[in-house]
């Protein structure tokens, strides 16, 4: 075994991982290897160093103040999603615009809040898209999205990630019809790898068409 | 009671880690049977018992205390609007650790900044300004130490697909199982990932590692 193999196998031989011949290749190049064994000791202390930080204190009264914000949240952003479907297009468009706009972390849990989203019926908006119907206002709001995509795609992500399950699906689909008839559809889908969020592939393969 | 549960699972035997967290079941299965009937009082329960855990990670993934508080209170929020989808799968806890990666990750920008400053740091390193190699002196050692400082500003460095595992693991103590379910991953990918984040760190820690601190 080759010291840069013995270094790659380390950090697995320290959870006892490796196949037992490797193991035995790797003990055997420890014992006639200084620098590689120093290696090891390393590896070992730096583990040790994460395990061995010192716990912080945690902010007295954190639970009192997330339950007091809790206590405020729903009391505001329900009524909204009781309006007609034409409204609620827009409703969305301006949650997701607002929320691009102000960045995830700046918005209040109000604007954050999805729990009324379930019920929407987003398949009118989102069926036309999908099928290629130029429906002006239905792009100009798919643009919207795709440009904001594109300028800032964690932030998309945290708005698209803030949306059920439902709403996320139909959304991909009609923004990836669309960023295919555009032609930067595989531009987008690269940003969105790019940012290395676990779900960010989802969202790339949905907009390449994948 | 919390910080013993976790203690008990981080001084598991580094093989023994899933087979704890599989016997043990879902300490929580009860509150949150409660809680999804509808009982507040319940979720309350859920929130006081998970704080310090999700505060501690939080800042560990940030790295400054307003933001953790900040993300902390979100992941709680976010878990009172979405957890009554949580359907027992795995544990509560794993589920809670989700919540609050997210939760990190949409704060990309404060990680970046972080990431930036940190940056700084490596580049005066690389041109000759050392880190210090240990405690300066006891009282330091007493709050936290120098070396827990540079520990913290190491994993800050990591770029978060690593970091988040590596935290999850090391520190957090939690299985590779749980940490594939907790980040959507395949188990091999998050070995594999923990891995490359501990090379990373014994490249960065080098100068506390070999300056005599053991």
């Amino acid at each position: 075994m080759k010291c840069a193999r013995a270094r790659a196998c380390m950090s697995p031989y320290l959870e006892r991982e490796i196949e037992p011949r490797a193991c035995d290749a790797l003990e055997a190049h420890l014992s006639d290897c200084r620098n590689c064994r120093r290696e090891l000791a390393a590896l070992r202390s730096t583990v040790d160093l994460l395990r061995d930080l010192t716990a912080p204190a945690t902010p007295a009264q954190l639970a009192d103040r997330t339950l007091a914000r809790l206590r405020e949240a729903p009391a505001r952003g329900r009524a909204a999603w009781r309006l007609a479907p034409g409204l609620v297009a827009a409703g969305l468009a301006a949650l997701v615009g607002i929320q691009l706009a102000r960045g995830p972390s700046e918005a209040p849990p109000a604007l954050r809040e999805p729990t009324a989203l379930p019920e929407l019926d987003l398949g009118p908006l989102f069926g036309a898209a999908d099928a290629g119907k130029t429906d002006a206002s239905v792009e100009a709001q798919l643009d919207a999205r795709l440009d904001a995509l594109a300028s800032d795609p964690d932030g998309f992500l945290a708005a698209w990630r803030a949306l059920p399950e439902p709403s996320r699906d139909g959304l991909a689909a009609a923004l990836g019809a669309r960023a295919r008839a555009r032609g930067d559809a595989r531009g987008l889908a690269a940003a969105l790898r790019a940012t290395d969020a676990p779900d960010a592939e989802r969202l790339a393969q949905r907009i390449a068409g994948d | 009671m919390e910080a013993s549960a976790t203690l008990s699972l981080m001084d598991t035997p580094r093989l023994g880690r899933a087979e704890a967290s599989r016997a043990g079941g879902d300490p929580d299965r009860e509150l949150v049977a409660r809680w999804q009937a509808g009982d507040g009082a319940a979720f309350e329960a859920l929130v006081r018992r998970h704080e310090t855990r999700v505060y501690r990670f939080l800042l560990r993934m940030l790295g400054d205390p307003t933001e953790a508080e900040d993300v902390a209170q979100e992941t709680f929020l976010n878990l009172h609007r979405h957890g009554r989808r949580f359907r027992g799968e795995s544990r509560f806890s794993t589920f809670v650790y989700r919540v609050a990666a997210n939760g990190a990750l949409n704060r990309r920008r404060a990680l970046g900044r972080y990431g930036a400053r940190i940056r700084r740091l490596a580049q005066r390193q690389a041109a000759g300004d050392h880190l210090p190699a240990g405690p300066r002196d006891p009282e330091s050692a007493l709050e936290g130490s120098e070396t827990d400082r540079l520990v913290q500003q190491a994993i800050l460095e990591l770029p978060p697909r690593l970091r988040l595992p590596v935290v999850l693991y090391d520190i957090e103590g939690l299985s590779y199982a749980e940490i594939a379910r907790a980040l959507e991953l395949a188990e091999g990918t998050v070995k594999s990932r923990i891995h490359r984040a501990r090379a990373t760190l014994r490249e960065l820690l080098r100068p506390v590692v070999e300056g005599g601190r053991r």
